[in-house]
């Protein structure tokens, strides 16, 4: 009797850490190796809450704080950034006023028509016409019009299904808090870089942190943004999304790929 | 029956301490304790959080030597313990001494090779880095289009001639035209010719 009884404390035993390791959160084996590549449908789901929510926004505005590493010559690497306000009105007008750590300010104004770059410190702005909606606009000012739109990937309404189709890897970290915020951690990984967010955890799931690691680049150099304030209805939005050339302001045009051009063509003749 | 009853408690006790056992390391694997992480390594160089790389990387050939000469005093507290002679004393205290100068002596050679290797590298280093930038500068001028900031531009000490062609202003410059034009969040002076 004694013997079946052990017996049954064994099997009992087993089961009990079978189920156990079944309803870890993960649904992971507690011995796997968690730097295995894995698509996490957790990792996705939070990605994809946070993705709608922004795509679902008539409106909504963001400041920031970034900093980005320069490898240097030398192997070492820097550290440059600033910080941003964004203001964003679907389907096609955009403002971003930024500051960099040096002191230098400017201005970015999407209006539907038009695409604004404004420096006030000198008092000089850039204009050119504006191609479709905002996406497109964006992608025009980044190729065409030298113009740094970092995390613009953030504007797109496709934002879940341009970076989750190329994914090689999601993992879902847990909740961490980030400036007394909880947020759900996640790592996400292409085969160029290693993108970690913090989304906020509950009904308004936003960023409130963002790490990508440019795991091919030499150095494997970081940008980094922390999110300070977001606002789903911002006011006086509309005042904030035209442009105006300020008195005396003289009009200069955007740097060009086609200038670089010229020049090839002048240093041949 | 009450043998059987208390045997079935005994294995129902020792089923859920082996689980809770099974839960907690699950737990450990995954980072444990709050704040995320599962089971993701916190260490490396970085984590340190020190500017200095002697603090996050010690150097071996300092500890070493630091080493030898915490034990040769020591040997020497031994050897002045034991009952010896007093003229034996003093004669290990003459050898330690020698040995001591001896390794001062080897220290003091070893540093200054060490530094006149840091020299020859840093000479080497600082000429190669002045003949990359000066490629650089040759390249970015002629097949990337040069440009200056505004503050080099600002001190340049030139006494430009403003030029309007079709609504674009240049500035003339000892014999160079540029455009001031904006490019990637801020103007810069782009040289066309």
């Amino acid at each position: 009797m004694k013997i079946r009884t052990c017996m049954l404390a064994c099997l009992v035993s087993m089961l009990f850490v079978l189920t156990a390791q079944a309803q870890t959160p993960t649904g992971q084996d507690a011995g796997e190796d968690v730097g295995a590549p894995a698509i996490e449908p957790e990792a996705l789901e939070a990605f994809k809450d946070m993705a709608d929510y922004l795509a679902a926004a008539k409106e909504f505005a963001y400041e920031a704080e970034s900093g980005y590493d320069v490898v240097q010559d030398s192997g070492v690497k820097v550290e440059f950034g600033g910080s941003r306000k964004v203001l964003v009105s679907r389907p096609n007008r955009l403002r971003i006023d930024s500051q960099r750590r040096d002191g230098v300010r400017g201005t970015l104004i999407f209006d539907g028509d038009n695409i604004w770059a404004h420096v006030p410190d000198e008092n000089v702005y850039a204009t050119a016409e504006q191609p479709g909606d905002l996406d497109e606009a964006i992608g025009f000012a980044v190729a065409e019009l030298s113009i740094k739109a970092p995390l613009a990937e953030l504007l797109s309404p496709d934002l879940y299904k341009d970076v989750s189709a190329e994914l090689t890897s999601a993992l879902y970290l847990g909740e961490t808090v980030v400036a007394g915020v909880t947020c759900e951690h996640l790592l996400m990984s292409n085969d160029y870089a290693d993108l970690q967010m913090w989304i906020t955890s509950g009904e308004h799931p936003v960023l409130r942190r963002i790490v990508i690691t440019y795991r091919e680049e030499p150095g494997e150099p970081q940008y980094r943004t922390q999110f300070l304030k977001w606002e789903m209805s911002p006011k006086e939005a509309k005042g904030q999304l035209e442009f105006k050339p300020p008195e005396g302001a003289e009009r200069i045009r955007f740097y060009s790929p086609a200038m670089e051009t010229d020049l090839d063509l002048e240093d041949a003749s | 029956m009450r043998t059987i009853n208390s045997n079935m408690i005994t294995g129902l006790l020792v089923a859920s301490l082996v689980c809770f056992l099974a839960m907690d390391f699950a737990e450990a694997r995954r980072g444990g304790g709050g704040g995320g992480g599962r089971g993701m390594s916190r260490g490396g160089p970085a984590a340190s959080g020190s500017f200095q790389r002697s603090r996050v990387q010690p150097q071996r050939r300092t500890s070493q030597r630091t080493t030898s000469r915490a034990v040769n005093p020591q040997q020497r507290a031994v050897n002045q313990d034991r009952a010896r002679p007093q003229q034996r004393n003093v004669d290990q205290d003459r050898v330690d001494q020698r040995q001591d100068n001896r390794q001062d002596r080897f220290d003091q050679r070893q540093d200054n090779i060490d530094q006149r290797q840091d020299n020859r590298e840093k000479v080497y280093k600082d000429r190669k880095e002045y003949y990359d930038d000066r490629n650089e500068w040759y390249e970015d001028r002629w097949r990337r289009g040069a440009y200056i900031s505004v503050s080099s531009w600002n001190r340049m000490d030139c006494r430009y001639n403003m030029t309007v062609v079709n609504s674009i202003t240049y500035y003339d410059c000892n014999g160079v035209r540029y455009e001031r034009v904006y490019r990637g969040g801020q103007t810069v002076y782009i040289i066309v010719n």
